[in-house]
């Protein structure tokens, strides 16, 4: 008997970097370091992507300055992406971009089979717009929920407080709520051995490369094949086991002269 | 005069594609089963079930199985002690399905996995039902009704030879982050069985029907539910004709097709076929011999008896 017409697809992972380009973005080459990294993160990704063809990675991206904009709007396939310079200058209207993802989030334009979206806010400093309200109104939404959310903080000027907020408060790691990686020395985020529930420090563009590299290519193959979970366990807890960060972070506890940013 | 009747059911299990390329174990399992009632109605039983998979759920491949024989001991056992009875009291056997077997089926399944764990893992530290997590779904018929029930994200279409296909059962999103679903190791997770319960009465037939149970890999595999409604009614045809192989549906390559085509999932599917068929004059004829003979054998022992 032969197979019905009947459309089999494998699921789509939506990728979404969330970059600032407020114009302190443009010192100390933050932009251009950025810009470096997600490029040469690409191939990497692509080929995360070929040995998981049940997943189809569709990367988009937003930029916001003085108003946040879809950088690349469309959904579109790793062997198709082209990465175009982001520009630096404005201010950093963060709240907004959030609530633009959380407007591409909604089913639709999400199919009903998609895996757990993976977002990653870059940021180098403080939101001027009404973040937690726009936090709230993305938060809504099942998807954002669902989703693998990472941030990186470029450079100790970054508000690590909104960072962590984006992500989510870090239930498992034993610290008070909302507490700075490293702060009390209590779990330093080079000893992590699970999902980084805290936002990433990079202090300079190769610890960025890093973890742009590693956010585009471990994340997203974890993020490929969800476990399934028990419903109302913690809902800290999330069905995508995140890999090991790479050996070579950079310790937070470390000397803020010897920092590049 | 038409009479329907079940016919045997089949299930099939298929490794997903990206699991095989992982090396990583199959955590999906399925059976089908027929029993005998107290009163010698055939009774079948299909279920499937899918351990979580991943770290924190290492020995859910062994969850999923022990959780279908202990499905089938314990239907077996309740099965094999009743009557079921030609006019039968839905309201009983739907709080038998509903909460006691259930209840049974966690509570032994609890005791199995314990065993396993004390068996196999015991070095391993303190035993959590927990990496044994497993969603199931189970499908009981009997000549005069069938019903399902469950725990997880399994679904089940029914489709009727009308050509309509429709959803029967799914898990609505219990909206936890990330793909979360009820779990036979949840602690109280006999308590979700009820809303994944119904019966159906087969006491007036109206129309053949197919149905299929399957576990979530199969529907995250189709595009869209409608392509997931055809799918199923495709997979139900898997045991509507034994003698006729161009009609049948191979279900092994099928799934495979599905799993490498779709989500990469393992994927399980359990179907069965009610169907009603005319009696023909032969038929006929032997039924009403058996009612004259039954008939007359009373008739006689009453003779027996008065004189």
């Amino acid at each position: 008997m032969s197979f019905p017409k009947v459309q089999l697809s494998s699921r789509p992972l939506h990728f979404i970097y969330i970059c600032d380009c407020s114009g302190s973005m443009a010192a100390q080459g933050k932009m251009q370091s950025l810009n470096q990294a997600i490029r040469q993160s690409i191939p990497g990704m692509a080929e995360v992507a070929h040995q998981n063809p049940e997943a189809k990675v569709l990367v988009r991206a937003v930029s916001f300055a003085d108003r946040a904009t879809w950088h690349i709007q469309i959904p579109t396939p790793i062997d198709n992406l082209i990465w175009t310079d982001l520009k630096a200058g404005g201010i950093t209207a963060m709240g907004e971009a959030l609530e633009l993802v959380a407007h591409q989030l909604r089913t639709p334009p999400m199919e009903e089979r998609a895996l757990p979206p993976v977002l990653v806010l870059i940021s180098d400093g403080q939101p001027t717009d009404d973040f937690n309200s726009s936090l709230k109104l993305f938060m809504r939404e099942p998807w954002a929920q669902k989703a693998v959310k990472l941030s990186i903080a470029m450079g100790h000027d970054a508000d690590i407080d909104v960072l962590q907020k984006f992500i989510g408060t870090d239930l498992d790691s034993g610290l008070p709520r909302n507490e700075i990686p490293g702060e009390s020395g209590q779990l330093p985020l080079k000893n992590i051995y699970k999902s980084p529930s805290k936002p990433l420090i990079a202090s300079n563009a190769t610890s960025l490369a890093q973890y742009i590299q590693w956010s585009s290519t471990a994340v997203i193959n974890a993020a490929s094949m969800p476990a399934t979970r028990q419903a109302g366990e913690s809902s800290g807890i999330s069905n995508v086991h995140l890999p090991d960060l790479p050996p070579t972070i950079t310790d937070p506890d470390i000397d803020v002269e010897t920092l590049v940013w | 005069m038409v009479r329907g009747r079940w016919l045997p059911p089949q299930s099939c299990t298929c490794i997903g594609a990206s699991h095989l390329r992982n090396n990583s174990e199959c955590q999906d399992a399925s059976d089908s089963r027929t029993f005998l009632s107290l009163d010698n109605y055939p009774v079948s039983t299909m279920v499937v079930a899918d351990g979580h998979g991943g770290k924190p759920y290492f020995l859910s491949q062994k969850g999923s199985a022990i959780a279908c024989t202990t499905t089938f001991t314990l239907i077996e056992q309740y099965i094999s002690t009743h009557i079921i009875k030609t006019k039968p009291n839905l309201m009983l056997e739907h709080t038998w399905f509903s909460t006691d077997l259930p209840k049974q089926i966690q509570l032994q399944w609890l005791v199995k996995i314990e065993d396993h764990w004390r068996k196999y893992h015991a070095n391993a530290g303190d035993f959590d039902p927990k990496v044994y997590g497993t969603t199931l779904g189970i499908v009981l018929m009997t000549p005069f009704w069938w019903g399902h029930t469950g725990i997880g994200d399994w679904d089940l279409t029914i489709s009727s030879n009308n050509g309509s296909i429709s959803l029967l059962s799914e898990e609505k999103d219990p909206s936890a982050p990330g793909e979360a679903t009820f779990s036979l190791c949840h602690t109280f997770g006999y308590k979700f069985f009820a809303n994944r319960t119904k019966i159906y009465s087969l006491l007036k037939p109206k129309e053949s029907f197919s149905i299929a149970l399957s576990t979530d890999g199969i529907r995250k595999s189709c595009s869209t539910d409608k392509d997931f409604l055809l799918l199923s009614s495709f997979l139900s045809k898997a045991n509507t004709s034994f003698f006729d192989v161009e009609n049948t549906v191979d279900l092994p390559n099928t799934l495979k097709k599905i799993t490498t085509e779709g989500c990469g999932d393992d994927v399980s599917v359990a179907v069965a076929t009610w169907r009603l068929e005319k009696l023909g004059l032969e038929a006929l004829t032997l039924k009403c011999y058996f009612i004259i003979r039954k008939k007359f054998f009373q008739y006689l022992s009453k003779l027996i008896r008065y004189s």
